[in-house]
């Protein structure tokens, strides 16, 4: 709550700094915003515990463990995104200040989507961090795509919102709560209409499985995320995606695990397609942002599986610890990314051929990067891999065999990227303009990709 | 007594409904949305749910259907430039609604038995009693929604207002 | 409340609405009539019309019509709160002190963008 509270006073801060007409303090606000809050959310997280915070209001919230470092790997994600904004957001000069509002705004909404124990603040939440994103991702009002990206975006998010909230008021009607302990308990003691519940459990999970685009619900996400300009590309692909899967976690592991026999088949079908549809589509793809918009739907497959095994000890580390270098290692990706797509205005794998002699440190960043998304060990992807399919292997060994298989399938499609920066004779004289700050965040980056491959069970034994 | 008012708004509501959807006209849609919302509100009457009642006309037949208005205002609605499906969209459109209807009967036809406790205290919609659930147990979400308001208002400032000057 | 209750709720809409029928369908009967082509015209005094009404319109109003809606929504918690004004106590006075703060907050914001000024 506190972390909550210091996000939403700095989003105010920026907003009206940036109606001055000096905006060159934005960032730094920003950051020292995000940067305060992840220390608060740390401490309380390693040592002080929430402070007076749970249980007043009538249990709206409950900081445990679990809110507490999703809330801080949603803030990592942020503090790196915001960090590679001197550059992302270069062309900006009047909009500056509502933009990194709307950041911050849809920071807000993850943080209430960690911590809910009533579904009006899971809606609430989602609420607010998708309204802004719909915003900034049509933030370049001359561009078409980007255009179109918001416009996709915002219809079909509008109208997934509508059958969640449906979902919402069945599972209300059913258990009579809206807390979900109380409906876990009353679903385990039967007092509860079960066509009701499992409609309204359905109709959730077509609303979750559209915000975190998992397959048959992602046909979005391709054209938002190629669409969207590149820091908001990320934001969606990390924090979104982090606070889904936190939010879809927290429901179907506490509010709706006494149900599970039923919910694990539609989601244990969802999780096999998302991996297999995603990874054969992201082989076919010749811009870096659509692949890359693929895998992260293929990632969504992979971090279903933590849904699936709700029950197993080790799987919200699991999840945590997945999400985590998932998160850093895409948004290392897109800093390396804007650097040679944005001043030549390709994002075409071609685009990168060479960059290993024009800029060494960057192309070793991007393969480092991708190397962790395929899974490749020692990286910090093969341990976030590991404990998330030792996690589900006990109950659904078949999906684990499949998720293996397409794990492999991965490689193919991001070596596609190091081979062209390391390995391919035909250059092209693309110039590569980076900035101070892009070497800064890589650096962070790079130190934390390392930090979670040496020590691994750190932040996996958290929670 | 109560069973026909109940009648009588559900097929209003599901005829107007249907107008909406099949009129010609954009503003006409409009017009029998208005009434579909009206007969709504109706029905939240009949469950006890007054506030809810009112704010559904304010709200939405008042000053969201201003809004759908000034959308259609603002689109090139000559019938020349009129999008048109072709038949096979609407056949694929309608199978794919209809089995979701189905669906949905299907799952909850029978689940009739409902835990609410609430249906036998006639006065649990009013703007007293709602009132006080609001700003007690409700709070929390009642200020969480401020912060969704000012980042509607800060993202409709940035979609619809030129880049000026300041 | 009874369904009885109702009763003057009802009485009222069908006064109105019997009002608004009862004035379209007698003022035409009441009045002259005389239709011609030149009677029917939009301008009846010498301008010809031209081209379509189906003009897009600016979005200034599309702005101004959003941001009436979410202060509509606002007002409309205001009316809970006032029947409880004073049970409520201070409790729900910060309440609505923070949220209508939030909402002076952003209507500060909105008009300093000039998102009011109309011939911008």
């Amino acid at each position: 709550m506190t972390a909550l509270l210091i996000i939403f006073a700095t989003a105010i801060f920026v907003l009206f700094a940036g109606l001055t007409k000096n905006r060159s303090w934005l960032q730094p606000l920003a950051l020292t915003g995000c940067g305060l809050a992840l220390g608060v959310t740390l401490f309380e997280l390693l040592g002080a515990g929430p402070g007076g915070w749970n249980h007043m209001y009538a249990d709206m919230f409950e900081f445990t463990d679990y809110a507490l470092a999703f809330s801080a790997v949603a803030l990592v994600s942020a503090l790196l995104i915001i960090g590679l904004s001197g550059y992302g957001f270069r062309s900006l000069h009047d909009t500056l200040g509502d933009n990194y509002g709307l950041i911050l705004f849809s920071l807000c909404g993850a943080l209430c989507m960690f911590s809910f124990t009533n579904l009006t603040m899971l809606f609430l939440g989602i609420e607010i961090l998708s309204i802004p994103l719909y915003v900034l991702a049509g933030s370049r009002r001359n561009d078409l795509s980007g255009n179109e990206a918001a416009l996709k975006y915002f219809l079909m998010g509008a109208f997934t919102t509508g059958i969640l909230l449906f979902g919402m008021a069945l599972v209300y009607g059913a258990t009579a709560s809206f807390d979900i302990h109380s409906i876990a308990s009353a679903i385990s003691d039967g007092r509860h209409s079960a066509g009701m519940l499992h409609t309204g459990i359905i109709l959730i999970l077509i609303g979750l499985g559209f915000k975190v685009s998992a397959v048959p619900f992602h046909f979005w996400a391709p054209d938002v995320y190629t669409g969207s300009p590149n820091l908001i590309t990320a934001f969606m692909a990390t924090v979104v995606k982090t606070a889904g899967f936190a939010a879809f976690y927290r429901l179907f592991s506490v509010g709706f695990a006494p149900a599970i026999d039923f919910w694990s088949i539609p989601v244990a079908g969802m999780a096999a397609l998302t991996m297999t549809v995603a990874n054969l589509t992201a082989i076919f793809q010749t811009d870096f942002k659509r692949m890359i918009a693929y895998s992260s739907i293929s990632h969504a497959g992979y971090l279903l599986l933590a849904i699936l095994a709700c029950d197993v000890p080790g799987s919200e580390g699991a999840l945590l610890f997945y999400s985590l270098t998932y998160s850093v290692a895409t948004i290392l990706a897109f800093g390396a990314y804007m650097t040679i797509a944005e001043p030549n205005d390709d994002g075409s794998f071609e685009a990168f051929n060479g960059m290993s002699k024009k800029q060494p440190l960057l192309a070793a960043v991007l393969a480092i990067s991708m190397l962790s998304l395929a899974g490749i060990p020692p990286t910090a992807g093969f341990f976030g891999k590991y404990f998330l399919f030792t996690a589900a292997f006990a109950k659904y060994p078949w999906l684990i065999v499949l998720a293996v298989i397409n794990s492999a399938v991965s490689i193919y499609y991001y070596f596609k990227i190091i081979i062209a920066m390391y390995f391919t004779r035909e250059e092209n004289d693309y110039a590569v303009v980076t900035s101070p700050g892009i070497r800064w965040v890589v650096v962070l980056g790079l130190l934390l990709i390392a930090f979670l491959t040496i020590v691994p069970g750190s932040v996996y034994a958290l929670i | 007594m109560t069973l026909y008012i109940f009648l009588t708004l559900a097929i209003v509501s599901v005829i107007t409904a249907l107008l909406m959807v099949f009129s010609r006209n954009p503003v006409h849609s409009v017009l029998f949305l208005i009434l579909t919302f009206f007969a709504i509100a109706g029905q939240y009457v009949l469950l006890n749910a007054q506030f809810l009642a009112v704010v559904h006309i304010i709200v939405y037949a008042g000053a969201i259907m201003v809004l759908f208005l000034f959308v259609l205002m603002m689109l090139n609605l000559n019938s020349e430039t009129e999008p048109q499906k072709s038949t096979m969209w609407k056949i694929m459109a309608a199978i794919a609604a209809g089995s979701l209807l189905l669906t949905l009967t299907g799952a909850l036809r029978g689940s009739v038995q409902l835990a609410t406790p609430v249906q036998s205290n006639p006065r649990v919609g009013l703007v007293e009693n709602l009132g006080k659930v609001l700003f007690t147990d409700f709070v929390v979400p009642f200020e969480i929604a401020g912060i969704l308001f000012l980042a509607a208002m800060v993202g409709a400032v940035l979609v619809g207002k030129k880049d000026l000057k300041l | 409340m009874e369904p009885s209750g109702y009763m003057p709720i009802v009485l009222q809409s069908l006064v109105a609405l019997g009002f608004v029928a009862l004035v379209l369908i007698v003022v035409p009967l009441l009045g002259p009539r005389r239709k011609s082509d030149k009677k029917n015209e939009n301008f009846e005094c010498g301008i010809e019309g031209q081209g379509n009404a189906r003009m897009p319109v600016s979005i200034k109003y599309l702005m101004t019509a959003i941001l009436f809606v979410l202060f509509d929504v606002e007002v409309i918690f205001f009316y809970p709160y006032a029947v409880n004004f004073r049970e409520m106590g201070f409790n729900g006075f910060f309440a609505v002190l923070m949220f209508v703060g939030v909402f002076l907050l952003g209507f500060y914001y909105v008009l300093r963008k000039g998102a009011f000024e109309w011939d911008r």
